[in-house]
């Protein structure tokens, strides 16, 4: 059953170059579901976010949510809909928090309560489950300058969640913590989103962070959307080049296909040598075509063994040292690869062999 | 505008405000007879070089105090924005007193020590005095502007081998460009506008200017406001010539990139320059502050003015003042009608910035101009628009005190602008944002988010129009009823009769009265900002 619908939004912003607009963003999001916008900035997904807890008017679509309308464009002779932010039942945690300099902790989180008819005693209460949820009502009297910026944020999420809204919006969260709190936040956060049976729509641009955290992660890229599915899957499976490049696969290779059939794909890269892959593609044969590999499917042999497939000399051009591993750059034919390794390199050898895993190989047709 | 539309009709009137007049271009022999070119060439002169002195020792100063390290900066920092308070022309009444020909405090020590006497009744008294009450103009707005500016510019000058000079000059100064030609702007137009302290100090050097012909023509027995209204527009045309070339200066250079607020931590320490800059601030505290307020002081509790102090002291002066026809009613009149144009600009410029910086586009840019156009007009022109207007229209508040306040409103509104479009700029939408998402309505989030965040500037700006109103004397004197003076008018009057016993004594009270006003809402602001 879905809770949110949003069908054929789009946005374009005339004056304000540097926002990013959406065109034709179409998303279903299930109760309890906790689906992640993911993209680069000015890929349009803090807009789409936006325009869903109501702080910006889309151009066109149609946002319901629990069968109720939010917003509807004026077309096709309906009236348009727009209720606003306050009346939609939509909780928002903002990335630099938003919190009231002026109101104790207490108050920033009884803010939301005050609005509609509850006893001072009910707004107690739900203010107390709120911060007790975030391990924070020792804190209650404390002004917002005195709390860490974790803490800052704690109280954001129990300002979210003390309405008990229907859907809950994260704006980049996570990006002003330190990497060591914002793994304990995200834990958190996960941990409330299973215990309050909450519906979550989360923005980042970390795609650790959305494959981590997401049922469904939304891959989005100048204000389209390039893809949708199950972490597993966009990380298997990317559908498009932004995609594979996004999520990872940062070699390419370009070159032309040379046989394409049932069985086998293979791709004879420019000025290099001829891979074969295991994955399917639409291509033909004599197609300008790409192929994209992460660092990590790629291994280093010091001899290849006889009749070994996507086995190719290569030559060391460098190496960065990590800690738990080391990035070598490696000449491929005319072509730079970059090959993860768990150890430094004997720098003295400098040729190599580079096994391809031809499962890991994506390819996509030039255009 | 509107003011000013009926001041060119105005100067086109045979008859004065509210009388049938024909229309006449008469009034404009004022500009080919007697003596207008002199008194152009007089104001020009005295605004240019009131001007030049006040950016120099104020650009020194606020250097001084940002930059070299100076001992009790921050004692400093608060002496030298006091004579903003204090009105130039009570200054001008003081350094009479000190450095009258004959019987200047000052002079009668410099006679013994066998040296001439100054005569401050000349070109260089009223150049001097307008000077130290414009330097901290220049110094409020040169301060912040220094503190914006990344120290590691000037550090990443001296490190390419640019001398400490050469890094004032060439980086520091064109970095603070933008504030150097704001503050001279406001010194240039206010000096322009300036007729008291040239009434006190230049009369007996027969020295004249177009505002003090103005304010002749309207206050004196023969009313003539058909000539003052082409002096008037004479008067802004020179501020807006003024203005034209500034804002050229303004827009035709790329502003230095400033970072935001860099904390100074340790200001370079040179021991040369940090006497230095120790002897410019307590030389001008002296100067600017103490003598002045000393020495009035002093007359006030004198019977009659004496450097030997031989007269003994008393307070009879003070019983005198208080007795004199509409002194008292002054003191009220000037307290009531400043706070209500600070109450004034505080409520409109919190609507007008929130238009501005909220809603920008045309509409913000629009309402943002209109607001500001009043610092490019000098107060008693826009007092005798102010006079053409409200006789021409119903007038109904025309002859009642309730004219000052509009005027005072009017006029002062763009200090509460500044301080209201920062205390807006300041504030992230996104507080205002949350407070929706909350389930706040438009407006529950304007008067629980962002009316208490936004007072502590408003506050602030309406402290600026409590004291500029008190010290307002140029539109005062050309607007103020019958039997209903504010403190300014009725210090001109007693200087104009020659009271000085009342004088003294009035003036006194008046620096202290702004001076407890000031202190008073800076306590009050710094607790609300607290909380």
């Amino acid at each position: 059953m879905e809770l949110l619908t949003i069908s054929n939004i789009g946005k374009t912003f005339t004056h304000q170059a540097r926002t990013a607009g959406v065109h034709r963003v179409d998303l279903e999001v299930g109760q309890g579901e906790l689906i992640s916008l993911l993209g680069p900035s000015g890929c349009g997904k803090t807009t789409t976010l936006r325009c869903i807890a109501g702080l910006e008017a889309p151009d066109h679509g149609r946002i319901e949510l629990d069968g109720t309308v939010l917003f509807a464009d004026g077309t096709m002779g309906s009236r348009g809909v727009a209720v606003a932010p306050e009346r939609r039942g939509i909780g928002m945690v903002f990335q630099d928090y938003a919190l009231w300099p002026h109101m104790d902790v207490f108050r920033n989180v009884a803010f939301g309560l005050q609005g509609a008819r509850r006893s001072r005693v009910e707004v107690a209460d739900e203010v107390e489950r709120a911060l007790r949820s975030v391990r924070l009502w020792e804190h209650r009297d404390k002004r917002i300058s005195q709390l860490s910026g974790g803490q800052q944020q704690r109280v954001a999420l129990a300002r979210a969640l003390a309405p008990r809204p229907k859907v809950v919006l994260f704006d980049e969260p996570l990006s002003n913590l330190d990497t060591q709190l914002r793994d304990d936040l995200r834990l958190e956060i996960l941990d409330l989103h299973r215990q309050l049976g909450l519906t979550s729509i989360w923005v980042t641009h970390d795609q650790e962070e959305a494959l981590g955290m997401s049922h469904r992660v939304v891959l989005m890229n100048e204000g389209r959307i390039e893809q949708t599915g199950r972490p597993p899957e966009l990380w298997a499976a990317p559908a498009t080049k932004f995609a594979a490049e996004f999520l990872g696969a940062t070699n390419r290779l370009s070159g032309t296909v040379v046989t394409a059939d049932d069985q086998t794909l293979a791709l004879a890269v420019d000025d290099g040598p001829r891979l074969y892959l295991t994955t399917r593609s639409p291509v033909a044969a004599g197609d300008r075509a790409t192929a994209f590999i992460r660092t990590s499917a790629i291994k280093l042999i010091d001899k290849p063994s006889a009749g070994a497939t996507n086995v190719v000399p290569a030559e060391v051009i460098g190496q960065t040292f990590h800690g738990d591993y080391s990035v070598v750059t490696m000449r491929l034919g005319g072509t730079a690869i970059k090959v993860k390794v768990d150890r430094l390199l004997d720098p003295s050898a400098a040729h190599r062999f580079a096994h391809l895993d031809p499962s890991q190989l994506i390819v996509f047709r030039d255009d | 505008m509107m003011p000013m539309t009926f001041l060119v009709i105005g100067s086109f009137q045979s008859a004065p405000p509210g009388q049938a007049g024909t229309w006449t271009l008469q009034n404009y022999d004022v500009l080919w007879t007697g003596d207008f070119l002199e008194l152009v060439a007089n104001s020009l002169a005295l605004a240019t070089t009131v001007t030049v002195i006040s950016l120099a020792v104020g650009a020194a100063l606020a250097i001084a105090l940002t930059r070299w390290n100076v001992p009790w900066a921050r004692l400093f920092e608060s002496i030298a924005i006091v004579p903003a308070y204090i009105p130039a022309f009570v200054g001008a009444i003081a350094w009479a007193l000190l450095l009258a020909p004959r019987s200047g405090y000052l002079n009668a020590p410099l006679t013994a020590l066998g040296l001439p006497p100054i005569d401050i009744y000349s070109w260089g008294g009223v150049v001097g005095v307008l000077s130290i009450y414009s330097i901290p103009v220049v110094f409020l707005y040169l301060r912040p502007a220094l503190l914006s500016v990344n120290p590691s510019m000037e550090e990443a000058g001296r490190l390419l081998g640019a001398g400490r000079f050469r890094v004032v000059r060439r980086i520091l100064l064109p970095a603070i460009r933008p504030a150097i030609l704001s503050s001279a702007l406001i010194v240039f137009i206010n000096c322009l506008a300036d007729f008291a302290v040239v009434g006190v100090l230049g009369i007996r050097a027969h020295i004249d200017v177009v505002a003090l012909r103005i304010v002749e023509l309207t206050t004196k027995g023969a009313l003539d406001t058909g000539r003052a209204a082409v002096l008037g527009i004479a008067l802004a045309t020179i501020s807006l010539l003024g203005l034209s070339v500034i804002v050229r200066g303004l827009v035709h250079r790329d502003l230095a990139t400033i970072g935001a607020r860099h904390r100074m931590d340790a200001p370079t320490a040179v021991r040369p320059l940090r006497w230095l800059g120790l002897a410019l601030c307590v030389g001008y505290a002296l100067i600017a502050v103490v003598l002045p307020v000393a020495v009035l002081a002093v007359g006030s509790l004198q019977p009659y003015v004496s450097t030997t102090f031989s007269s003994g002291w008393t307070l009879e002066n003070y019983a005198l003042m208080a007795r004199y026809p509409g002194a008292l009613a002054s003191i009220v009149n000037s307290v009531l009608l400043s706070f209500l144009a600070a109450a004034a600009c505080a409520v409109l410029s919190a609507m007008l910035a929130y238009v501005v910086v909220r809603r920008r586009g045309r509409l913000g840019r629009l309402v943002n101009n209109l607001a500001f156009s009043p610092l490019a007009v000098p107060h008693m022109v826009f007092a005798v628009a102010l006079v053409w207007t409200w006789v021409s229209t119903s007038g109904v508040f025309y002859g009642t005190k309730w004219i000052l306040l509009a005027a005072y409103a009017a006029l002062l509104l763009p200090y509460a602008m500044r301080a209201a479009v920062t205390a807006f700029q300041q504030l992230d939408p996104v507080l205002e944002e949350a407070g929706r998402m909350s389930g706040a309505t438009r407006s529950r989030v304007g008067l629980r988010i962002v009316v208490p965040l936004i007072l502590p500037g408003i506050v602030a700006g309406a402290t600026l129009v409590l004291y500029q109103a008190m010290k307002e004397i140029s539109a005062s004197l050309v607007l103020y009823p019958p039997g209903e003076p504010v403190i300014p008018v009725a210090i001109w009057s007693l200087s104009y009769q020659g009271q000085f016993a009342q004088l003294f004594a009035l003036c006194v009270l008046y620096v202290a009265l702004i001076l407890a006003l000031v202190a008073g809402a800076t306590a009050l602001s710094r607790r609300g900002s607290r909380l």
